[in-house]
């Protein structure tokens, strides 16, 4: 289905990225990746094959040295006005969730469109209930984060990221800080928002959704990408010897 | 049938004896010294007395803020020192949390420059005791300001060996004269107390922001928040649960550092009691007013920290 969507709108065009940590280990070598409109990009790879890093270069959470990345037709530069705009455009969701301790529910989701997109407060808290409402859980909008399990802090993550209207979004292994009973909860939410049109770029664990839910499937060790494929080859039949080792460990 | 616990095995008998004890020892303790003051104060002729409170100090005061006069009796006296403490003491505490904050601040900052100027002040300034820096502003610095035309001047703020005028100033005669004047003495200890408290806080808000994941920080900026509204909308309100206790420990600091006022001869509350001890000889209820209003104003701010510790502790769950 979102194959004729991606149509040719290029949404994130990574090209010779290289990224060396200040300790001197080079965290990401030459890696390309393009990522359409509406298409849902699963990068899966062994820890520290460099998966988040890459992640984290897209809204400059991370730096990187040679290379270009520009979304949306925004060049990820040095320009900080730049950078300012991508972070608008791009969400983020995070292994830990990490949704402010000290705000309601209903806070952590209205702070930044109010502070940063400018919007009138009470508009936004529309717009905030009906997103948690999405996520299911409209009732605890009242309620500190502390409050909720760990499946509805991550729902809430999204929906705090939803009500910026992110152009694209960024998963960083967004159920692996989960109890197993919990991860459904999410991936049913990230699911629906991959039905309902979102670019998404996941890094995850997650076999099942990266087989019902991706368009195309990165594997990345040491810092490269090595395969990017449809999930039904990259699953049945992968070419590169190191997404074959990989896939033997993870099933 | 229940065997019969000894005493000393016994879980609950045995703690109720060990408190009765530790209670009789103390009760004996105190009746003791009390008894011992009591006697050495008969021998010597002496009892205690509040009546020299209400006869004339006899010293004047260079400043004051209720009208004194050196007819005016001690009690006007001490009480017009406790209140050149308590300016002097609410005014550090606004200047050093500023000071304080700021640095505390400028030691996460990109700039190099600025990061290593908060490291060199606080390690300079809190390995050095207070009283050689309250000297040495005093001494050699604000004594060495210079006076009339040559006076620092900025717009509404003028500093010169006469003292700091704020409010529009003008020189007249060579004397500026300004709505609001403080003396040099009080603007020496107030500088030296907010420089001194100043590298203190400073540590204690760097702990305070260190302590916030830094998931909290990648949070905000990712939804696009500045790093200005990061700080103060995320970072810092999460960092007061921290920094409020540590900031309580130095505003207690602060409060009996001024004592230090002596020094330069501000005429705070223990330097007044210090001239009035001398007069008078009475020694005993001298130590027990200045004791007692030091307790007084550590336990008010102490309530107030407190109070806002509640505060910033609230929610959350």
């Amino acid at each position: 289905m979102t194959q004729a969507l991606a149509a040719d709108v290029v949404m994130l065009e990574a090209r010779g990225v290289n990224t060396w940590y200040p300790n001197g280990h080079h965290a990401l070598r030459n890696v390309d990746l393009t990522v359409h409109q509406g298409e849902v990009v699963v990068i899966m790879g062994p820890s520290g094959s460099g998966k988040s890093t890459f992640l984290r270069t897209f809204n400059g959470l991370e730096d990187f040295q040679t290379g270009s990345i520009i979304i949306d037709g925004i060049n990820i530069g040095d320009d900080l006005r730049q950078r300012d705009a991508i972070r608008r455009e791009v969400g983020m969701v995070f292994q830990q969730f990490n949704l402010f301790p000290h705000l309601t529910v209903l806070d952590n989701l209205t702070l930044a469109p109010v502070l940063v997109r400018g919007r009138a407060k009470t508009q936004v808290e529309r717009q905030a209930l009906e997103l948690l409402e999405r996520v299911g859980i409209h009732e605890q909008a009242h309620k500190y984060p502390g409050q909720l399990s760990g499946g509805q802090q991550q729902r809430v993550a999204i929906a705090r990221s939803l009500c910026m209207e992110p152009r694209l979004m960024l998963f960083d292994e967004p159920t692996s800080a989960l109890d197993p009973e919990m991860v459904q909860e999410v991936l049913q939410v990230m699911q629906e928002l991959a039905a309902g049109g979102m670019t998404m770029v996941v890094v995850t664990h997650e076999v099942r959704f990266a087989r019902q839910v991706a368009d195309r499937v990165v594997l990345m060790a040491d810092g490269e990408v090595l395969e990017i494929a449809a999930p039904e080859q990259f699953f049945s039949n992968p070419q590169h010897p190191r997404s074959q080792q990989f896939l033997s460990q993870i099933n | 049938m229940r065997a019969r616990i000894p005493w000393w095995r016994h879980r609950r008998v045995l703690p109720w004896l060990i408190q009765a004890a530790a209670a009789l020892l103390v009760l004996l303790v105190i009746s003791a010294l009390i008894s011992n003051l009591v006697v050495n104060l008969s021998a010597a002729g002496l009892l205690l007395s509040w009546r020299w409170l209400g006869t004339p100090a006899g010293f004047d005061l260079g400043e004051t803020l209720l009208p004194y006069g050196a007819g005016d009796p001690y009690w006007l006296a001490l009480l017009s020192g406790l209140l050149n403490s308590l300016r002097v003491i609410a005014a550090a505490l606004v200047g050093a949390t500023a000071l304080g904050t700021a640095v505390g601040l400028a030691s996460f900052s990109r700039n190099a420059l600025l990061r290593s100027l908060a490291r060199v002040y606080v390690e300079v300034i809190r390995n050095c005791p207070l009283l050689m820096q309250l000297l040495f502003w005093y001494f050699v610095v604000f004594l060495g300001l210079p006076d009339g035309a040559s006076a620092l001047h900025l717009p509404g703020v003028v500093l010169a060996k006469s003292g700091l005028h704020l409010g529009p100033a003008a020189l007249v005669d060579g004397v500026w004269r300004a709505p609001i004047r403080l003396s040099l003495e009080f603007t020496a200890l107030l500088w030296a107390l907010v420089v001194y408290s100043g590298a203190f806080i400073a540590e204690v808000v760097r702990g305070g922001v260190q302590a916030v994941p830094p998931g909290q920080w990648e949070a905000a900026r990712s939804l696009g928040l500045r790093p200005r509204d990061s700080l103060a909308r995320i970072v810092l309100p999460q960092a007061l649960r921290v920094i409020v206790p540590g900031l309580n420990n130095q505003y207690i600091a602060l409060a009996k550092n001024s004592s230090l006022a002596v020094a330069v001869g501000y005429g705070d509350l223990y330097s007044v009691a210090e001239t009035t001890l001398n007069q008078t000889g009475r020694a005993i209820e001298v130590v027990l007013i200045v004791l007692g209003s030091y307790l007084l104003i550590d336990l008010a701010i102490s309530a107030l920290m407190n109070g806002l510790n509640r505060l910033v502790q609230l929610h959350e769950r």
